[in-house]
């Protein structure tokens, strides 16, 4: 299947893994790789240390391209040169401000990198393009994480027609139903999330994927309580707690504080600053609080998805989770899925041609 | 040479396209707009609480038959109104003009159902979720039109967007099931069916058409919206609905949210309110109803154009995806 995307990243389909905190270890990415996608890991889980040592060890276990994903903000600015250096093959950004994403897009561009742009309103896909972005990530309402309140059968053709670089659908895609219609609203490819780490090669404890495979697509909850914009998260007690609490208790927050500090590695000025920087940039996609009370949010937040993730406790943690966790009702291998989604795609596609009657 | 699109729902209904027109609330339903839609090969559709008595909507349909000889359907919606409804009265009506396409939205038809199908009607149903998709399939409706979140009227309040609640509901059901909501052209429509809807339902993109009763002022109005400039209200009361974000809709959701009592904000929101909003095109002080797919409508077409259109781009899509996907072998 030959696509902008396919063509642009040098891919045989147009299928990408998007770069979620704590699921995308190499193995995860390097499978996605190997079957033909582009896998994407998110550099933000590690530091910038561990992240060169982890590139080195996803190039051992693919010769094929992949990416890195860094949300620009939080820590970013120490991982940034070890993704240069390591003449990454693709970066996919997401957040940030103009001053920042330009010159990052140049070095890239500039050692022969790709650089994809991950936004949720249009507004964002303009400037990304105009900052130079090779592709964008358009994240429709129905995905996990961060998103704005327009559906993907709405926002993805509003932005793929405004736009001349290749759009990736994001959002609700889990299969080749989903393939093909976001190639109809004008998408080069898509994205997918939870579907692909409910697999074999996803590196997280079986209680988290048993949760993908058995919540519906009603399970979710999209809000600013979790991270202090607009987050999609499973809806389970943690979730509900989070939701009623309109304060946090300081000694929640400082707790929370120093384990994310100590993750990335931040001073407290640092922890204030970017988790303030975070609700500022994200004010176009809803809900932001202003100072402390976001920064706590965030640091509360960020403790809460590693416990439900690594700490394998989708219970008392929280699970960032798409709707699209409606549509996943297996654990498959990662080359599994991406060849029953492409195959599946191609005989929509060749069924609608033929309802054709002239 | 006219070209067909084929699928269960063409059949069901005796239509050339599997495209359906949204019941329109605010007495945009006529004969005009329901006749042109269904002279154009896809499926007109009266709002029968639009007419204030079960022989004001006998009217309405015998001058849509003047109108068109083709297949055109009347809805019911059975949510709780503000006046007392004779339900079976409405049912009767369009039963007895000769309409045999009832669409019923709101709560389920099953109390009617026996009466419907005695008459030979086919039945669709609005739903918002996959339970209400088997519910409906239980009591014997023909097809289901599933109704998410970027829709105008009445989403579930679970808030499931189209990419995947089209294909959990078609997963659900064996009858064939009809997308609504986010679709205004051939992208939208092939998308849907790729999802594996068997037919599309239209309220905004058909409101925006020239046989549209809306004021030609409101209609330009929308024409200028945005994606992002819709919000839902009415989920305090349980009766969903997406309207675009103006003052007036902001003050609604605000007295819903400081829990208001309904006596206080009923009159505001009342039919005839809308109606006479619509008539004037005076948008200060009402709620317009439209999709997050109003901001892909950027023309005033005739229905006409607006269905040829979507088939003959469809088409077009659609060769040339089957295109891509049969070149890497």
């Amino acid at each position: 299947m030959k696509t902008g995307m396919t063509e642009l990243f040098g891919i045989k389909y147009p299928i990408m893994l998007a770069g979620m905190n704590w699921l995308t270890t190499p193995k995860l990415v390097a499978a996605v790789s190997n079957a033909g996608g582009l896998g994407v890991l998110a550099g933000q889980q590690y530091t910038a240390d561990r992240l060169r040592a982890v590139i080195k060890e996803l190039r051992e276990l693919t010769d094929k391209p992949f990416g890195i994903n860094l949300t620009l903000g939080v820590g970013a600015r120490e991982r940034i040169p070890v993704v240069l250096e390591e003449k990454v093959p693709v970066l996919n950004y997401a957040l940030g401000r103009p001053p920042e994403i330009a010159p990052l897009i140049e070095a890239v561009h500039a050692y022969g990198g790709k650089v994809i742009g991950t936004i949720a309103m249009l507004r964002h896909a303009l400037r990304s393009e105009q900052l130079g972005a090779d592709a964008i990530i358009i994240t429709g309402y129905e995905a996990a994480s961060h998103s704005g309140n327009v559906g993907a059968l709405v926002l993805v053709p509003t932005i793929a027609e405004a736009v001349k670089v290749p759009c990736i659908g994001a959002g609700g895609y889990a299969d080749g139903r989903g393939l093909a219609a976001a190639l109809a609203l004008g998408a080069q490819g898509i994205s997918m999330g939870s579907r692909l780490a409910a697999t074999q090669e996803a590196e997280v404890p079986d209680a988290v994927k048993q949760t993908w495979v058995s919540a519906t697509e009603e399970d979710t909850i999209i809000d600013p309580a979790f991270d202090g914009i607009n987050c999609r998260v499973l809806r389970n007690e943690a979730a509900e707690a989070l939701l009623k609490k309109k304060a946090f208790p300081l000694v929640d927050a400082m707790s929370s504080g120093m384990h994310m500090k100590k993750t990335l590695n931040l001073s407290w000025g640092q922890l204030f600053r970017e988790a303030n920087n975070l609700r500022k940039q994200a004010i176009g996609i809803g809900g932001g609080q202003r100072g402390l009370a976001s920064a706590m949010r965030f640091a509360v937040g960020s403790r809460l998805f590693s416990k439900a993730t690594v700490g394998g406790d989708p219970v008392n943690g929280i699970l960032m989770m798409g709707q699209t966790a409606g549509r996943i009702k297996d654990v498959p291998t990662v080359a599994e899925i991406i060849e029953r989604t492409v195959k599946e795609a191609e005989a929509i596609l060749k069924t609608m041609n033929s309802q054709f009657v002239s | 040479m006219s070209t067909l699109f084929k699928t269960r729902v063409t059949d069901l209904l005796g239509i050339e396209y599997p495209i359906i027109q949204g019941a329109l609330g605010g007495g945009l339903s006529r004969a005009e707009l329901v006749s042109a839609v269904s002279n154009a090969g896809a499926l007109g559709m009266i709002t029968s609480l639009n007419h204030e008595t079960p022989d004001a909507l006998r009217e309405e349909i015998r001058k849509t038959k003047r109108m068109t000889d083709r297949p055109f359907g009347v809805n019911v919606t059975l949510l709780p109104t503000m006046r007392p409804v004779n339900y079976e009265a409405y049912f009767e009506a369009a039963l007895d003009e000769g309409v045999r396409v009832i669409e019923t939205s709101g709560r389920s038809p099953e109390p009617y159902m026996k009466m419907l199908k005695d008459a030979g009607a086919t039945v669709m149903h609005k739903i918002g979720g996959a339970r209400h998709a088997r519910a409906a399939e239980r009591v014997g409706v023909d097809a289901v039109s599933v109704v998410s979140f970027e829709a105008a009227g009445h989403p579930l309040p679970d808030d499931v967007a189209s990419s995947v609640l089209i294909p959990v509901c078609v997963d659900a059901v064996k009858i064939p099931v009809i997308a609504a909501g986010g679709i205004a052209d051939a992208r939208g429509f092939v998308s849907a069916l790729a999802l594996g809807a068997e037919g599309v339902l239209m309220g905004t993109r058909f409101t925006v058409s020239r046989e549209c009763a809306l004021h030609q002022k409101a209609k330009e109005w929308l024409l200028q919206l945005g994606e992002a400039d819709t919000m839902l209200i009415h989920k305090a009361i349980n009766n969903t609905e997406r309207v675009v974000r103006t003052d007036f809709a902001q003050k609604i959701l605000e007295m819903e949210s400081r829990g208001a009592p309904l006596e206080e904000i009923l009159p505001l929101i009342s039919g005839d309110k809308v109606r006479e909003a619509y008539n004037s095109g005076d948008i200060s002080d009402a709620l317009f109803t439209v999709g997050q797919v109003v901001g892909l409508v950027r023309d005033i077409p005739t229905v006409k154009d607006i269905i040829d259109g979507i088939i003959s781009e469809a088409r077009s899509i659609a060769g040339r995806l089957h295109g891509i996907s049969a070149e890497a072998g």
